[in-house]
């Protein structure tokens, strides 16, 4: 459901990608893994059409969207978890909730709120205090259900596991796998390349811009190169 | 009532006005230093337009606004490019070609300021300022205040969420123009002469700080900060010459215990044990 062909982007003149291509299955999780620097974030904001310059096509839905802007992706369908969550922390929980929503053109309802706080039910208690108060857990939660409340078709995740403790990690890689069971489409970035590769069904790797490893998780989980680089295990 | 009170009462309720027009591009993280400029170009149109032209009273004031509103759109989208300290330079810059324009032109009395003939009391004034009020509560209550909330908070997150940031800061900057010039259309025609050198920066920047002192996250916030630098000055009037000393150590004090100024979102939430408008 999202393909992209030869994918390049620069800031300045600092090359940050390099000649990437990938393929999103409808309904698949694919991960993207590499260490700091190698990519993996300019990928995802080239996919969502925030790097000026880039090069290469990407196509959702069937349609061409290499032309299109940002709000314009969002508004199809292709829907962005930023790193470190960027939840409006002086704004409540709902209206981050809200603000989700935007860019639909029907106004959500309190049915569709409702179903984001039966979901997490952390958020449900503190539904009209800021966003600054909630644990970074539930900063994480509130990103993600104001991803899902643009009513995505394919969810970007940038780090979700950033900053969190191994519990809550668990948490969110279990919501990643009830959102996949449940049909969407997950596109992950990720440094915590085990549970990356064991959440996805294919995996990419990103090294200086470039992806270097293509494949499906399971075997890239007995790669002896991935093993030796991302999963602490002697080449 | 006494008409020194009248008279303090006429200046909070411009001040008022003047607070909400800076307040709404505050609010979306755009500092504006040419509200006098847009003061200006209010106080002159409505004052030519109910003189020389000889408009009614309520058509000329609403064309003062107009026209600065007006102004504040084109000039916006030219400046709204500009970022933190450079669009207030920019916005800075507005106000002394504005005024440096009406000092020059003869038509409107250039130096020697402009006579209005058509005069307005208190009660009008202060049902406009109730209107601004309404207005702003309004407006900051809307999807529209939510999302200048949002912008100055992380413009680019918000723009991903699809919202027209370029777009809805202009919507701001420019309503808050044309009342800017609201409030100096009313200025105009209750003071009964205006002169281009009332219209400086630093009223831009007393207009901006009471707003900033008063809060900049909700509607309350400009209605305390006006009131707060109209009457505190008064009060001190017993100090005679040391009043502005101890109005500026007010300030200073303020800021250092309330630097998100005097309203708060959260002061509200305490305040109501609920989410605030």
């Amino acid at each position: 459901m999202l393909e992209a062909a030869h994918l390049s982007a620069a800031y300045g003149p600092v090359r940050a990608l390099d000649d990437v291509s990938l393929t999103v299955g409808q309904g698949e999780v694919m991960a993207v893994l590499g260490a700091n620097g190698a990519g993996k974030s300019t990928l995802l904001r080239t996919l969502l059409g925030l790097m000026p310059g880039a090069g290469g096509s990407v196509r959702f839905l069937g349609e061409d969207i290499t032309k299109l802007s940002a709000p314009e992706r969002v508004r199809r369908g292709l829907v962005l978890v930023p790193e470190g969550r960027r939840v409006l922390t002086s704004l409540t929980v709902e209206e981050n909730l809200l603000m989700g929503a935007y860019t639909r053109r029907d106004t959500p309802g309190q049915a569709e709120l409702d179903a984001i706080y039966d979901r997490f039910s952390n958020l449900a208690a503190r539904r009209h205090m800021k966003a600054g108060v909630l644990s970074g857990g539930e900063q994480q939660m509130l990103a993600i259900g104001r991803a899902m409340m643009a009513k995505p078709k394919l969810i970007m995740l940038d780090e979700p596991s950033l900053g969190l403790s191994p519990r809550l990690t668990a948490e969110v890689f279990a919501l990643i796998a009830s959102l996949n069971a449940e049909g969407m489409s997950i596109l992950l970035v990720e440094q915590n390349a085990l549970l990356a590769l064991e959440a996805s069904r294919q995996a990419l790797v990103l090294e200086l811009g470039r992806a270097v490893v293509a494949g499906p998780s399971a075997e890239l989980l007995k790669d002896d190169r991935v093993r030796g680089a991302y999963l602490g295990a002697a080449a | 009532m006494s008409g020194y009170w009248a008279g303090i009462l006429v200046i909070l309720a411009i001040n008022v006005i003047a607070a909400y027009s800076a307040w709404l591009p505050l609010a979306a993280g755009q500092v504006n230093l040419g509200t006098a400029g847009f003061m200006a170009v209010g106080a002159y149109a409505g004052a030519v337009l109910s003189g020389d032209y000889a408009w009614p009273l309520p058509y000329a004031i609403a064309a003062g606004a107009a026209a600065s509103g007006a102004l504040a759109l084109l000039v916006g989208s030219a400046v709204l490019r500009a970022r933190g300290l450079y669009l207030a330079l920019a916005t800075l810059a507005v106000n002394e070609v504005v005024r440096g324009i009406l000092l020059n032109w003869d038509a409107v009395g250039g130096a020697s300021g402009y006579p209005v003939i058509a005069h307005l009391e208190l009660p009008p004034i202060a049902l406009a300022a109730l209107g601004v009020f309404l207005l702003a509560a309004w407006l900051g209550a809307s999807r529209f205040g939510m999302t200048l909330h949002a912008i100055e908070q992380d413009e680019t997150m918000t723009g991903l969420f699809g919202v027209h940031v370029p777009r809805t800061q202009l919507a701001a900057f420019a309503i808050g123009g044309a009342l800017a010039g609201l409030a100096g259309a009313l200025y105009a025609h209750h003071f009964s002469y205006i002169e281009a050198q009332y219209f400086t920066v630093l009223l831009s920047v007393t207009i901006v700080l009471s707003v900033v002192l008063g809060g900049v996250q909700t509607v309350w916030g400009p209605l305390v900060g006006a009131a707060f630098f109209t009457l505190l000055p008064e009060l001190f009037r017993g100090a005679s010459n040391w009043r502005y000393v101890l109005f500026a150590a007010a300030v200073i004090g303020i800021m250092a215990l309330r630097p998100q100024g005097i309203v708060t979102r959260a002061a509200l939430m305490r305040l109501t044990g609920r989410k605030p408008a």
